[in-house]
């Protein structure tokens, strides 16, 4: 196992000189260069902000300078101050990474929770009604666009029903709650954020889990279960559901990246502090330290949540976790 | 019986598309009214026999503005996945049928692209460059090829020990016709379905991108920009919201029908 | 007679929408107390279909028994309740399957899939000798460092390592019948002599009978005291195995022992096949299924399916040649 994570770690190498190139492109793309045509009929890109960017990342010097001071700069997560308030930006990113996280990893949970079983007993019952019914669902869910959702959930729960508050993280008398006050103030606040982040994922995940389960189902050491004598919901859970899981933990980990850029959707929508929509604002007000501090951060949240459900997975798959004992092969 | 079920998701999704089609290509036929027709005094009136779909906050019918939408839906859907087509295709066919050092550099480089949220890196070239329709397409385009390139890498895999690729190689035949004549053609059923999906999402990004003020600039009609006015109209008109939302829905959802029908079809017969 | 299964006309159709496809098709066998029995034919004839109708392990909704007996110590299986039969899988008919390193679960340990039929069939165990039972039952079929190799999973053992784990998990609950579908095939030579000699052992050891199925009728015929021979679906052959062997009847199985290579005269030692193909389930041939193969054909094959035919020497053949 240490050899697979070794291994592991050392292909997260090209991949982070990748990110670097990828993002020192885009730097490269931004307006201003004599090149540039657009620039001309542009009359939100100001001169001034041109020669802000060149003294940021040194556009006047060779391109392999540029982008040495550039690896520089990520190595030391120093992306320059924002365009608009002068704070360096990574501050500003670290103060909203907690919250998009969290709403983040909730929804994760929420996908799994609800996924796992929705698949299994799809696999389970094939061909029966709550089998198509959940076939519809899937697609239902593949065709809604969420922010839509967000827009008609806002609508019901908030400005008709007034159950759920439908912007922002807490409320205005926050300060004066008690703790317990104040978790079930972000609850409530949080509540429609991450339901409707969850729903995105709900229908791939369940619709994934339902065809591992019947792969799962097909294979011969679920006959041998049978001729055991177990029961039914024996090989089911114990048998068939470990089985068919493993392979779930890396699309979690694959999913992060999805979830991420979606919070740029529901955090505008409903105006939560987070990573997406700072990222949002950084993209409205063309603040372009923000942007590429933000575009670079979200590919390495992205690196960490593969790199969690890779380790996820060896810890979880025996043939990874005892694959240094036997040298075979 | 599974089979003929089956074809009837792929015949529900085509009835679907193609009734969108027809719809956008002949929009001015069925509309009254223009898309741009600013009347004051006909603000947010709810849908009526004159205005089937009701009217927006500057009076414009909203009908016309959402037949003129599904023109924009559909070009930016079909333009930007045929963008994602060729990339994904160029790479994935030299990363496949050349291998070594070549392969493991382009899907490498996939591998990259794959790390960025694809919402961010998109989000951020349109930050570059001004938000138009046709950066729209190209952006989608340039973010979407990953999953084709994978594909047809994987298929011209195992398709090049086959004999008769061997053959063509033996008679001298040059490494582009292989690619074009004999590969591609074999590995062109998972493309298709691939690409069927990726119009489905396309739109979808297309009306989200639109929807944050960063796609289709108004005064241009999309479903996503007119949903993006009706944020402000909740509560007070239904009509704004429902209608878009129930045209990407329905739209997103015939791809997907059609997709998956495909699926079912050309990708069984393996 | 002693028989502990009796197979009576069974029918194992798989039925798609289209198309009805007789896997097993009118199989009658028996196996009597401590005896083995062999089931030898070509693969895809139904051989696996057969053993897997025994108790219901068949593969999918769109495969069942649409009529037949099987008849296992008195009761007929068939028409049993599922939580009956379930009850007697593991604990009367015990399974051994053909690939080993598939038919164990990956991601559970060597314990903890022996233990569970402990705990379902062998309640007479105390928990606390639980452990030291299985390693008892591993090192019985032969597995060194069986105190060791009782925390492995799977993939840590050898091919070998497996089947023996498989039998020692057929072993556990002292089955009537052990039902072996190829427990060989995908071993080493010198693996399956050893697997071979240990169900051998195991047999005179606990008294059981065995239906092994192989499509090797060397395998069989070291093993075997009754040998049936089945193709495209049906029995062709089925009597005592010395007899069998010395004078095999249908042309199907004369052609089987002509593929032997030590069967295979002296001079001109060219290695014989049964000319044509397996037939294919979802389209046998008219009348005889065996004759567009058989070197013997007259017309009636051609139109007429034989029935079987008891000879006076006990054998049972399925072929026009022997109707009197």
């Amino acid at each position: 196992m240490l050899t697979y994570i070794t291994r592991r770690l050392i292909m997260l190498i090209p991949l982070l000189i990748g990110i670097s190139l990828i993002s020192f492109l885009v730097i490269h793309l931004s307006p201003g260069k004599p090149t540039d045509v657009q620039f001309q009929f542009n009359q939100k890109v100001s001169l001034e902000v041109r020669e802000r960017l060149e003294k940021l990342y040194g556009l006047d010097k060779p391109v392999l300078v540029q982008y040495g001071e550039w690896l520089k700069r990520m190595a030391r997560f120093d992306f320059g101050r924002s365009f608009i308030d002068e704070r360096p930006v990574t501050e500003k990113i670290m103060e909203r990474i907690p919250i998009t996280v969290t709403i983040n990893i909730l929804s994760l949970g929420l996908i799994f929770l609800m996924a796992v079983p929705i698949g299994v007993f799809s696999a389970v019952k094939e061909g029966s009604f709550y089998d198509r019914a959940m076939t519809v669902f899937v697609f239902v869910g593949f065709a809604m666009p969420t922010f839509w959702l967000a827009l008609l959930l806002m609508k019901f729960f908030g400005v008709t029903l007034h159950w759920l508050p439908v912007s922002g993280m807490r409320s205005l008398q926050f300060e004066y709650y008690t703790f317990w006050g104040k978790l079930a103030d972000y609850a409530r606040h949080l509540c429609l954020p991450v339901c409707i982040s969850a729903f995105t994922g709900l229908a791939g995940l369940s619709r994934y889990m339902r065809t591992n389960m019947l792969h799962v189902l097909r294979q011969d050491y679920i006959r041998t279960a049978k001729a055991k004598g177990l029961n039914q919901n024996r090989i089911y859970f114990r048998h068939a559901l470990k089985n068919a899981l493993l392979p779930v933990i890396t699309i979690l980990g694959l999913s992060v990246p999805g979830l991420i850029g979606g919070s740029v959707i529901f955090e505008s929508i409903f105006a939560i502090p987070g990573m997406g929509k700072l990222f949002y604002d950084g993209v409205m007000s063309r603040d372009y330290p923000v942007i590429m501090g933000v575009l670079v951060i979200g590919a390495f949240l992205t690196l960490l949540g593969n790199l969690l459900a890779d380790l996820a997975y060896c810890a979880a798959d025996p043939r990874i976790r005892y694959s240094d004992e036997k040298q075979e092969s | 019986m599974k089979k003929i079920l089956k074809h009837k998701l792929a015949v529900s999704g085509s009835v679907i598309i193609i009734a969108m089609v027809i719809l956008a290509i002949l929009a001015p036929f069925f509309c009254r009214y223009s898309p741009d027709d600013i009347d004051i005094g006909q603000y947010l009136l709810p849908p009526s026999a004159d205005h089937l779909l009701g009217t927006d906050q500057l009076g414009r019918d909203l009908f016309s503005r959402m037949v003129y939408g599904a023109r924009i839906s559909l070009s930016v859907g079909f333009i930007s996945v045929g963008l994602a087509v060729i990339i994904g295709m160029f790479f994935g066919a030299i990363a496949g049928y050349y291998g070594g050092i070549t392969d493991a550099v382009i899907m490498r480089f996939v591998d990259i692209m794959l790390c960025f949220p694809k919402l961010f890196l998109i989000l951020a070239l349109v930050a570059l460059f001004e938000p138009s329709i046709y950066i729209i397409m190209v952006v989608i385009g340039v973010t979407s090829w990953m999953g084709i390139a994978r594909l047809l890498r994987a298929e011209i895999l195992s398709l090049k020990q086959r004999d008769f690729v061997l053959a063509a190689k033996a008679c001298g035949v040059s490494d582009v016709v292989i690619i074009m004549r004999h590969l591609i053609p074999n590995a062109i059923g998972p493309i298709i379905v691939n690409a069927t999906l990726g119009v489905a999402a396309a739109i979808l990004l297309e009306s989200g991108l639109s929807f944050l003020g960063l796609g289709v600039q108004p005064p241009t009609a999309s479903w996503g920009n007119i949903l993006m006015d009706a944020k402000f109209t909740l509560g007070i008109a239904w009509w704004m919201t429902v209608f878009p939302g129930v045209a990407i829905f329905i739209t997103v959802l015939g791809y997907n029908l059609l997709g998956e029908g495909l699926r079912d079809t050309l990708m069984a017969r393996k | 007679m002693d028989k502990l299964l009796e197979i009576k006309n069974l029918k194992t159709y798989f039925q798609y929408e289209d198309k009805v496809i007789p896997a097993v098709d009118d199989v009658s066998i028996f196996i009597k107390k401590n005896s083995v029995l062999g089931l030898v034919g070509e693969s895809g004839c139904g051989k696996t279909m057969t053993a897997l109708s025994i108790t219901r392990l068949l593969p999918t909704r769109d495969c069942e028994i649409v009529s037949g007996e099987i008849i296992f110590n008195g009761s007929n299986l068939v028409d049993m309740r599922e939580e009956d039969l379930r009850d007697l899988r593991g604990r009367d008919i015990a399974y051994i399957f053909q690939e080993p390193s598939t038919s164990l679960n990956p991601v559970l340990s060597i314990k903890e899939q022996i233990s569970e039929i402990v705990w379902l069939h062998r309640k007479d165990i105390e928990n606390s000798k639980e452990e030291e039972f299985i390693i008892q039952q591993l090192q019985k079929v032969g597995i060194k460092l069986a105190e060791e190799k009782i925390n492995f999973f799977p993939h840590q053992l050898s091919g070998g390592e497996k089947q023996r784990v498989m039998i020692a998990m057929a072993m556990v609950s002292k089955p009537k019948l052990i039902v072996a579908d190829e427990p060989t095939t995908a071993l080493d030579v010198t693996i399956q002599a050893q697997i071979l000699d240990l169900l051998n052992e195991l047999k005179t050891e606990y008294n059981l009978s065995i239906l092994f199925i192989s499509h090797d009728l060397n395998v069989i015929g070291e093993l075997a005291d009754y040998i049936a021979v089945m193709y495209a679906g049906q029995i062709v052959e089925f009597t005592d195995a010395k007899k069998l062997i010395k004078q095999p009847q249908h042309p199907y199985t004369k052609g089987l022992f002509d593929c032997l290579p030590e069967r295979q005269s002296g001079q001109n030692r060219k290695l014989n096949a049964i000319a044509g193909e397996v037939p294919k389930a979802d389209n046998f041939p008219q009348g005889c299924r065996f004759h567009p193969r058989c070197s013997q054909v007259f017309e009636k094959c051609k139109k007429e399916m034989p029935s079987i035919f008891k000879m006076e020497s006990g054998q049972e053949v399925r072929c026009w040649l022997y109707s009197k």
